[in-house]
């Protein structure tokens, strides 16, 4: 039998999550295999899969999400709340409404004597409350070391009602590739949605996977571009429906805007239902939206069109872009942002003749790899720190490289005064064409006006002793090192 | 007076764990010792033979139907010669985890202040094999210090006697904890007695004593008594007398050299295997 993909990242090889050093040599070692997977002896939170599982599908029409854990298992989910308000509200939804989650409360008495009731309980409770289209049930770190069988009760209550009753099996320490937890969902839903029924194909049906953090503004562009090409989009699962996910399987093709969203369940929707799709980066800056954009359309046969659009969006664009170029031009920039965007971010400071002084990205592997030869060739060596955050990390770096300019998420950098552009804030413009220019201004803007930054640091103090910043950036990466 | 000695028995399944830790308890008794034994086995049957039946009710039913807002004398009884008895219980076989709910009983008996002054020894008696850490509970940090493995001839019981030295080898490293010697708990195995004395040799402690087998354990036991109490003149009321006697003289406290299963298999071939007389057929 075919060996079934666990939803687990590190399954597959070449993966890793924890290294620091120079660029060049990080790209050789990796090249040669010599990259090894580490650890941090010290870290900062993580992100994990369940809170993973739980963003990618609550903006989703007509569900219920059910976490069964303890109930700080969902406090997190109180940001995809509010990037699931925002979101209504750029699509014009007047009245705008929370998602419907539910939490099962595992206490000591649950982690003893099986919490599986009061999953049941939860259930019927959200079928009698919110008659749902779709009901999710997530399984948490403390469900699944006791054991409570989630599918059993799952499927146990389908018998007898008609919402599609969903466990994900995404307990949170299986994985510290924060993606796996988008896998784990989509791995549902193929098993529990699709299940492997075919349908007539739409020619000109494309299905665009969005992780949660891509802005309506994005979304528009997206579909605008790929509107260029005669290329109608099914947008999943964000702010989407049981009808739009059902149709996945109708799709001509598909792509995801982000390189570690959908990208395993886009190999099984090629493997079971003959969907070619196209993977290549997130289409951030020039370089990356001409490949983002190329690659669809050559597996959509358009490639000829595509080349059109492209000279004349660059045509349109490229003015703009110099000129913003002119505002920019020798900066030194540091990144960090999500596997996809870091990357993406980078090729996009070359637009504007910036140069990388360091890199923050959650993982490194073979995709990964492209992207760093390339930004190698352009840059030259540059500090690269595989970190899913690790905010301690990132401010000893961006203290020690004192770049002019912080792209990414700017929570910590921000503190020290640097001026900052969020490219995570899921709620702005970032992608295509359009989205390069608000963007390039927004950079520029910060390093003309930086007052907000440089006042904050001034009353503002990271926790981190000043010692701190004199140690090695890596000191806590353990194990891993490359045998070059 | 003496220091609490707080002490843990472990054991392959169905090795007479329970038995001997109560028959034992009832010879501490005839000493004079205040003795309080905790059942740490969701099966619940620890203490029935020094309360002359399954009575009591479990720290975790307890919990469960009531709340933690107990008091002690709702989750203590007191057995044969003023005994305490607690069970900790468990969640139904198959859900939950019976592990977390050893470590919330134990953690509740300290709560509501089970430890008295008074008491000489505390006997904690586990469930089959250390298989989780809520199993280790009982020799974890400030809790039972002296451990004693019930075995007999048979491999099986020697493997898990062998397994369970492992974890407690590592607890020992950070913690307190002690390997006091094994007890034979005989099945009339071939050569048994050298058997043991070797295996624990190999073990780094001692064999603590050798209880004959005895069918009077099982007569006590379908009268739910101990045998001191069932037949107090009796041979095998005399054994568990003198195994309370060398616990009570026990000083022998070690950090257990685990073998390899290749070791412990020639000690089976050199003990267990000599003398092949038999002639099993089917």
């Amino acid at each position: 039998m075919a060996q079934t993909y666990s939803g687990v990242r590190e399954s597959k090889p070449g993966r890793v999550n924890d290294y620091g050093g120079e660029s060049i040599k990080t790209a050789e070692a990796f090249k040669k295999g010599c990259l090894k997977r580490a650890d941090r002896s010290f870290a900062q939170g993580l992100q994990c899969q369940q809170i993973n599982s739980m963003s990618a599908l609550m903006s989703l029409e007509d569900a219920v999400f059910i976490a069964h854990s303890p109930q700080g298992c969902v406090g997190c989910t109180s940001l995809a709340v509010d990037m699931y308000r925002v979101g209504q509200a750029h699509r014009g939804v007047k009245h705008i409404k929370n998602p419907h989650i539910i939490v099962t409360n595992l206490d000591q008495k649950s982690v003893i004597f099986g919490g599986e009731n009061k999953l049941r309980d939860s259930v019927n409770l959200a079928i009698e409350r919110y008659n749902p289209k779709l009901i999710f049930v997530f399984a948490s770190c403390a469900s699944g070391i006791i054991g409570d069988d989630i599918d059993a009760i799952c499927s146990d209550i389908q018998k007898e009602v008609e919402a599609l009753i969903i466990p994900i099996h995404c307990e949170g320490f299986k994985s510290k590739i924060c993606a796996s937890g988008f896998d784990a969902a989509f791995i549902s839903i193929q098993k529990y949605i699709l299940k492997d029924t075919k349908l007539p194909k739409d020619e000109n049906l494309v299905n665009l996977f969005a992780p949660v953090s891509i802005s309506y503004a994005d979304q528009v562009e997206m579909e605008r571009m790929l509107g260029l090409l005669g290329i109608k989009t099914n947008y999943i699962p964000f702010y989407s429906n049981l009808e739009k996910i059902k149709q996945i399987p109708a799709a001509a093709a598909s792509t995801s805007i982000c390189k570690v969203f959908a990208d395993e369940f886009m190999k099984t929707l090629e493997e079971k239902y003959d969907i070619p799709y196209s993977h290549t980066v997130m289409p951030i800056g020039i370089r990356n939206t001409d490949k983002w954009f190329r690659g669809i359309a050559k597996v959509m046969g358009k490639e000829k069109e595509a080349e059109e659009i492209i000279a004349r969006e660059h045509e349109r664009v490229q003015p703009l872009v110099d000129k913003i170029k002119a505002r920019l031009q020798g900066k030194r920039v540091f990144i960090c942002g999500g596997t996809g965007r870091s990357f993406a971010a980078a090729a996009l400071i070359d637009d504007f003749g910036m140069k990388l002084v360091g890199l923050e990205t959650p993982t490194y592997d073979d995709d990964a790899q492209v992207d760093i030869e390339y930004l190698n060739g352009i840059h030259g060596d540059y500090v690269v720190d595989i970190a899913n955050m690790q905010p301690f990390e990132q401010v000893n770096l961006v203290k020690k490289l004192k770049p002019d300019v912080f792209i990414g998420v700017p929570e910590w950098a921000a503190k020290l005064g640097i001026p900052t552009t969020h490219v995570l804030d899921m709620k702005r413009p970032t992608m295509g064409y359009d989205g390069l220019i608000f963007l390039g201004n927004k950079i520029a803007d910060q390093l003309s006006n930086p007052g907000f930054n440089v006042k904050l640091s001034k009353h503002v103090r990271l926790p981190y002793k000043d010692s701190w910043y004199d140690e090695d950036a890596f000191k806590y990466i353990v194990g891993g090192e490359e045998n070059v | 007076m003496a220091e609490l000695r707080q002490i843990a028995i472990y054991g392959k399944g169905g090795i007479g764990k329970s038995t001997t830790t109560q028959n034992l308890t009832a010879g501490l008794v005839e000493h004079g010792k205040k003795v309080m034994v905790v059942g740490c086995d969701p099966k619940a049957d620890s203490t029935r033979l020094l309360l002359g039946g399954l009575a009591q009710k479990t720290v975790l039913d307890t919990i469960r139907e009531e709340g933690e807002d107990i008091s002690l004398d709702r989750i203590m009884k007191e057995g044969f010669g003023g005994t305490k008895c607690v069970e900790s219980g468990g969640p139904e076989p198959g859900v939950g985890c019976a592990g977390r709910g050893i470590i919330t009983s134990i953690n509740m008996l300290e709560n509501l202040g089970a430890y008295t002054d008074d008491l000489d020894y505390v006997f904690y008696d586990v469930l089959g094999d250390v298989v989780c850490g809520g199993f280790a509970m009982p020799i974890r940090e400030g809790k039972a210090k002296e451990i004693y493995i019930v075995a007999s001839g048979e491999m099986m019981a020697l493997y898990a006697a062998n397994n369970i030295s492992k974890g407690i080898q590592r607890y020992a490293r950070t913690g307190g904890v002690r390997l006091g010697g094994i007890i034979c708990n005989s099945r009339n195995v071939d050569r048994e007695l050298d058997l043991l004395r070797a295996f624990s040799k190999e073990l780094g402690t001692k064999l603590l004593y050798f209880v004959p087998r005895d069918n009077v354990v099982q007569h006590a036991e379908i009268n739910k008594k101990t045998v001191i109490e069932y037949k107090p003149d009796s041979n095998q009321a005399q054994e568990y007398r003198n195994l309370a006697q060398a616990v009570i003289e026990n000083t022998d406290f070690v950090i257990p050299t685990p073998m390899t299963q290749e070791r412990l298999e020639e000690i089976l071939m050199e003990y267990g295997m000599m003398d092949l007389s038999d002639d099993y057929r089917i």
